[in-house]
């Protein structure tokens, strides 16, 4: 694992996330991709166990900076347990196409978002008109476009595209 | 052998991340913030060029006249301020009968700030602005934007503040409606506000003005902060009114606020 080139990612999709994705954002600024979930599958399917848990914590910690006013630790604790999960699953699963890796995007976005939202109502319990939005609309949304980032993602990253041993 | 130690370690590894989420996320919020704080300031030149983007992507509404809609909203509310702290003073003037008043706004500092991004998760609707502690900024300051009430600070660091905007779900600004100037709380709803438990007695028709009330130490005289968008009887109790408003100033648009400070 390139320690240092997945910093500089997971900070470029930060500030990308934080700023610049709602320029591409949908119906009023409410439906808007999560380009940290892309990236939490991304290594999730594409690196090794003990990579893929640390790595999810460390993007669920970085989703949780740039979501600033929200509590700290949600999305870390949902994140990393799905995205550890994911690469158990990984072990008997590929996911080395686009529309599986885009439903695989679907799925865990669904949940992370379920699992963050239960997580913030117990902090800071309020309502939120943007429910539907964030746990079904941005999964949606991030698993169209996820897929075609995991090619940038891996050539950076220098993770063969190839399929992957299973560890 | 080997294969039950990296085993171990997994374990190990996955206990020891979710036991510092946990840790995390159970610290207090005001300790917690600060790592968010520091994200918007170390990286507000990204996130501004982002924010103009946006902005510059989104259509935006039509020209009144031959000035810009910034210019005249600015005018709009300016216009208004000055009709209530008119009122204020016509009332001051009766109520001393003679004795010589203060100006409202004699002894208030402006603190002028850029806005470094927008927040909110869920129906919370908030600014970052690079104005904090070392600039006086204190919790429940008013902030202005185009000469209307547009929040209050909610938390602020050495160098940045949160502002609760009053479309805040979380947000209760006491007010002033109706040529009566009768008092109420607008309460946000995320994508604008509401003013419940108004008396139908009240005369108010959309397009009226809402003023954020005075208050002792935080705002020197009523200024404007909100449009009633709608108002009709309350379907539960036709005894008041209900009524739904949105911001004076388009929020979004926003690249500069002031924080008012009351020196005394």
């Amino acid at each position: 694992m390139r320690w240092f080139r997945f910093a500089v990612i997971v900070m470029i999709f930060s500030v990308a996330q934080a700023g610049l994705v709602d320029v591409i954002a949908i119906s009023n600024n409410a439906i808007k991709p999560d380009l940290l979930l892309i990236l939490l599958v991304f290594f999730a399917i594409r690196s090794g166990t003990r990579n893929a848990i640390a790595t999810s914590f460390l993007i669920g910690l970085a989703a949780d900076i740039i979501t600033i006013g929200s509590p700290m630790g949600a999305r870390m604790i949902s994140y990393g347990i799905f995205g550890s999960c994911l690469s158990q699953l990984h072990k008997v699963a590929a996911f080395e196409k686009m529309p599986q890796q885009g439903i695989v995007i679907l799925i865990v976005g669904f949940m992370t978002a379920g699992l963050t939202q239960l997580l913030i109502m117990l902090r800071t319990p309020a309502g939120s008109d943007r429910l539907l939005a964030e746990l079904i609309w941005s999964p949606i949304y991030s698993a169209i476009i996820g897929p075609f980032l995991f090619l940038p993602a891996a050539w950076w990253m220098g993770i063969k595209t190839r399929r992957m041993k299973r560890y | 052998m080997s294969g039950t130690q990296i085993k171990l370690s997994k374990r190990m590894l996955f206990t020891w991340c979710l036991l510092s989420s946990l840790i995390i996320f159970l610290a207090p919020q005001s300790f917690t913030n600060q790592f968010q704080f520091a994200f918007a300031i170390m990286f507000r030149f990204p996130l501004n060029f982002g924010r103009t983007m946006r902005l510059s992507v989104q259509p935006r509404r039509s020209l009144e006249g031959d000035i810009s809609r910034e210019q005249y909203i600015q005018l709009q509310n300016h216009l208004a301020n000055v009709i209530g702290q008119l009122n204020q003073m016509q009332q001051q003037v009766e109520k001393l009968s003679g004795l010589r008043g203060k100006l409202p706004w004699e002894g208030v500092g402006l603190e002028l700030g850029g806005v470094i991004t927008t927040s909110g998760q869920g129906a919370a609707r908030e600014l970052i602005i690079d104005r904090g502690s070392n600039n006086g900024v204190k919790e429940g300051h008013y902030v202005i934007g185009d000469n209307s009430v547009i929040g209050t600070v909610c938390e602020v660091s050495s160098n940045s503040s949160r502002v609760r905007l009053i479309t805040d779900s979380a947000s209760r600004l006491p007010i002033e409606i109706g040529p009566d100037q009768a008092e109420g709380l607008m309460h946000g709803t995320g994508d604008g506000a509401k003013i419940p438990l108004i008396p139908a007695k009240v005369s108010v028709r959309a397009g009226d003005l809402i003023y954020a009330a005075r208050r002792g130490g935080r705002l020197p005289s009523p200024m404007v902060t909100a449009v009633v968008t709608e108002a009709q009887r309350d379907q539960d109790n036709p005894l008041v009114w209900d009524i739904a408003v949105e911001p004076a100033t388009d929020i979004d648009s926003l690249s500069d606020v002031a924080v008012i400070i009351l020196k005394n």
